[in-house]
Order: C-alpha cells, then structure tokens, then sequence
C-alpha cells in the first residue's frame, strides 16, 4: 500500500516504512541507543531528500526519547541540574546547526556534509564499540578497578558548580560545551546524539553510569523538539507523516526489542550491532568516492 | 467503467458537435484535475479530439515553470563534490510533448522556434554571471536528461493516434513526484508544415485533503506546526510507555 508523503513529496510504501520503523526501534530497544543514527542514512537511501530524513528524524526521536526518558525519571536516575548545563549548551548548538544547514544547503554542499559526518561519526563509533566487545568477549582477567575521573586541566575552569546527583563538582563550561557540539551534530545528522553524548558524560565528566542514560534522555527531548520547530520554520522540511509512520513502528519494535534484549548475550551482539554501523558507514562513504553515473544532477528546489 | 462511459460520452460528445466545414477542433480531457491525495501513485488521462480537416496533431503539456538548479560534480582528493552551478530561471518544471509522427516529419525549425516547442526551441534564462554557451548548452542537456530520468520530462512521437478520420487521442502520464501548478496543454494540428489549428486547456495538479492540509499548515503557519509536531510526537511516546507498562 503506497502512501505519499505531503512534505517530501513523494510516494513511499506505507509497510516499508512501519517496517524500518519497527527493526529500528527493535535494534535501539535491544542496545539502548537512540536510532537515529541509522535511520536517517535509511531515509536517505530509499530516497527521501535528506533535508526531509534529517528534520523528520529529529521529530521522531522526541518520541523515543519521551518514552525512555520516563522509566529512567521514576527511577530518580536523571541528573537535572546536569541536564539543563547540557541542554544550555544543546539549544545554542542546535540552533546554530539548524542555521549551518540552510546555509549549506544554499551552497549546494548539504548532502555532502550530511554524507561525510556520517561516514567520520559512524566510523570511530563503529570501530570503538567493535573494539569494545572484542576486548570485554576475551573477558579481561587482570579486575582492575577503573578509576572514574583524574583531576586535570578541565578542573581548573571557571563556574564551577557541585552536580549532586552527578556526584561531581566541576565547571558548568564542560557540559554546556559538550552539548553545544552535541546539539550542532544533531541538527545536521538528523540524531539525538547519544551515541557521544554518553560515552563524553562518562568518560569526559566522569559521571556515573546510572544517571548517564536518564539525563542524556532527558536534554535530547529539548534539543531534537529545538530542530524540530527551528526547521519547519526556516525549511518547512519537517514530514508529520512519515514521522508519525516511523514512530509507530518504532514504538512496538523498542517494547519488542527491550524484552529480546534482556534474554541475549550482550557481547556478540555488540558485536553486531557495530558491524551494522561500520556497514551503514562504508556505504555511506562508497557513494562519495564511487564515480556518479551522471555527473550533473538537479539541484532540489526549495530543499 | 467509469472512465470508459466518460471516454464514450467524449466521443459521441465529439462526433455530434463536429461542424460541418471549415478548420474547427474541438478537445476533452477524461479528467479537468490530477488531484495528489493520499495514496496517489501517478494519474494517467486521455485526451480526446476532433479536428475535421484531419491533419498532424502534436500535444504540448508543460507544467508550472519553476527555477532549476543545475549542479556539477568534480573528484576532489577521493570525493565527488558540487563544484559548479547553473540556474536555469523560469524553467518548466515537466515538459511532455505527444504527436501523431516524429516533430521532423511537419514540425519546421521556424514555427518550431516561434511556438516553443521541443527541448532545443526551451528558450531558458541564465541566472547570474554568463558562462560561456558550451557550458550552458551542457548544463541544458544535463537538465533534460536528469527531468526525463525522473518522468518529468519526454517525447512521444507516434502517441496521437486517429480513430477514423478526424477523432484522435492520446494518453498523458504524470508520475508520483509531479510538481503541483497549473499544466497548460497546447494542441496543434498541422498541414503541409503550417499551424492550421491550435486549442489550449489548464489542467490544474494539485494537493487535495490531508495532503494539501498538512503542507498548507507547515507552509502558512509554520512555527505552530512545528510545535504540533512535537506534541504528537511528545505524546506518542509517552502513550507508548503507559501501555507497554502494563504489558
């Protein structure tokens, strides 16, 4: 069953795209990542303008993080105080991203930037989480404890602020900046950015791990509603359709994914999961370095 | 069925008005719009006519002229990237012509010229500074080429076809990425090389119901659209955590 889509204006196939919904949101149930970061590169490949996949997809994602950011609420494992530095610091990014990306788009090197960030992110995620499982599936012997932060130059900024739930007592400038570049990558990658911004809340403030999901959760709702009022004001390239499709499917395939999830073996599908990313990657990368069949193309109007 | 009793109705419409003498041409079309609504997947019309002095018919469809961004590619280091454009400005946005026989056959290169028709007659303005005409002409060609790959642009000689002496008909296709406006349809019959008869017709392509709703709010109210569309989503994803939790 065909359906056209009244933004991206074209005819889509209504199942294709429950279904894409549904294996993303079952993937992203099964690892606790947010999604995004492939369902926009699958938007783009079945052919939807990627100014429409990466303003949709920004849409959709205030969905998926509103119903996972309530259970880890109820359990008390987000850090506000944290999430709104991180977030000051996302509405100024993503603000700025969304500025970026008409700009670029004017220019003609939109697609390009999209293409490349993807290829660079996907890459060094792909590769650190298939490093990751490799290591944790030779089960280290040596239990060494990990020391959770050091003091270095980052303590000695300005605006230092005690974090509470965080346990942390350090300058309100790491987070807000963290998610100042956080904020300006979801703009133009149409992503929630969690896939930095938890390894970054772990490894670069030192937070810990149980309010890491909660908080992260908690300033991508405001960041991803952010692009999502920003583009549909200055690009009107925000689907509400094709939005509401994907997060349909992708509902079920997260309740779906999340009880699946419990019962598997965590590494090996680690594993998998980065082999899927590094694919998406070397796709993504193969189109810009393979010679186009035409050289020329028509540029997209109005997007 | 029902196209079909129309495709009668046109006929016998067309048969009963058809004058006596003299150069008349009477045209209908099975549809008076191509409506986009939610399970469009392309429309397909017939065009039906009467010309009493017979004669070549050639079918000119072009759709609402729009801007047309034309861009190169070029290698740099490993990647393929945009390296030069040329807007074509006021440029049709679908451009489909149906004759009888190929346009060389009673189509000469002046009325040719004069009347538009053909892609080598698309007079098309360059916008901003003028590259020299090599480079124009390419970027042309590239235009057609990427419009006909995408169904928006085409030829088809040989697609009117006469039924007896004086009706004719051909089939008009509009793919599912048409462009929304106003299409002008001009229908020419020729003899011995000169424009006997011209009629032309608007047929409107346009969004209707929920599509044209929903692109109609996000284009004139943009900023409460975009709010609505967080508070679907906001409150679909907290639907979706009260029900699974009970689950």
């Amino acid at each position: 069953m065909q359906i056209y889509l009244p933004i991206a204006e074209i005819s889509v196939n209504i199942f294709l795209i429950l279904g894409m919904g549904g294996a993303v949101g079952f993937l992203s149930g099964v690892f606790g990542v947010g999604g995004g970061f492939l369902m926009t590169p699958i938007l783009i490949f079945i052919g939807i303008p990627p100014a429409v996949a990466v303003a949709t997809e920004a849409n959709q994602i205030v969905a998926s993080s509103v119903s996972g950011v309530l259970a880890h609420w109820k359990r008390g494992n987000v850090d506000f105080k944290m999430g709104f530095a991180l977030l000051f610091g996302g509405i100024i990014g993503s603000s700025l991203g969304v500025g970026l990306f008409s700009f670029l788009r004017d220019l003609g090197q939109l697609d390009l930037v999209i293409k490349l960030s993807y290829v660079v992110f996907l890459g060094i995620i792909g590769i650190l989480m298939l490093i990751e499982s490799i290591n944790t599936s030779q089960q280290t012997k040596k239990n060494g404890r990990v020391k959770r932060h050091s003091h270095n130059w980052m303590h000695g900024l300005p605006f230092k602020t005690r974090f509470r739930r965080s346990r942390l007592y350090i300058s309100a400038l790491l987070p807000i900046s963290i998610g100042l570049l956080v904020g300006l990558l979801a703009a133009i990658m149409g992503v929630g950015g969690g896939f930095i911004m938890v390894p970054a809340m772990i490894y670069l403030l030192g937070m810990p791990t149980v309010v890491v999901v909660g908080t992260s959760l908690f300033q991508i709702i405001f960041v991803t509603a952010n692009v999502t009022v920003l583009q549909s004001v200055s690009t009107q390239t925000v689907d509400v359709v094709l939005a509401l499709l994907l997060l349909i499917g992708g509902v079920i395939g997260a309740q779906i994914g999340v009880r699946v999830g419990v019962r598997l073996q965590g590494e090996q599908l680690r594993g998998l999961l980065a082999l899927m990313v590094l694919g998406v990657c070397v796709k993504i990368g193969y189109d810009l370095v393979v010679t186009p069949v035409d050289l020329y193309s028509i540029g997209m109007a109005g997007y | 069925m029902k196209a079909i009793m129309y495709a009668f109705f046109c006929f016998t419409f067309l048969i009963t008005a058809l004058p006596t003498s003299g150069h008349e041409l009477a045209i209908d079309l099975t549809k008076n719009t191509v409506p986009i609504t939610a399970n469009f997947v392309g429309s397909e019309l017939m065009l039906y006519g009467a010309s009493d002095s017979g004669g070549d018919i050639l079918v000119v469809v072009r759709g609402p002229n729009k801007d047309q961004i034309v861009r190169r590619k070029k290698k740099s280091a490993i990647i393929w990237v945009n390296d030069m454009e040329v807007t074509f400005l006021d440029a049709p946005s679908y451009y489909f012509l149906a004759s009888t026989r190929p346009l060389d056959n009673f189509l000469s290169d002046d009325t040719a010229q004069r009347e538009q028709i053909g892609y080598s007659a698309l007079s098309l303005k360059v916008k901003g500074i003028l590259h020299d005409d090599v480079i124009i002409e390419t970027f042309q060609k590239a235009l057609i080429r990427n419009k006909q790959k995408q169904g928006l642009y085409g030829e088809g000689p040989g697609l009117v076809s006469y039924k007896g002496k004086h009706l004719f008909r051909t089939r008009l296709r509009f793919p599912a990425n048409v462009p929304v406006g106003d299409y002008n349809i001009d229908i020419y019959v020729f003899k011995d090389g000169k424009i006997i008869n011209k009629e032309t017709t608007v047929l409107p392509v346009q969004k209707k119901g929920i599509e044209a709703q929903v692109y109609n709010f996000a284009h004139q109210h943009a900023l409460a659209y975009g709010i609505v569309a967080i508070l679907i989503a906001a409150l679909a994803g907290w639907l979706a955590s009260v029900m699974f939790r009970k689950v």
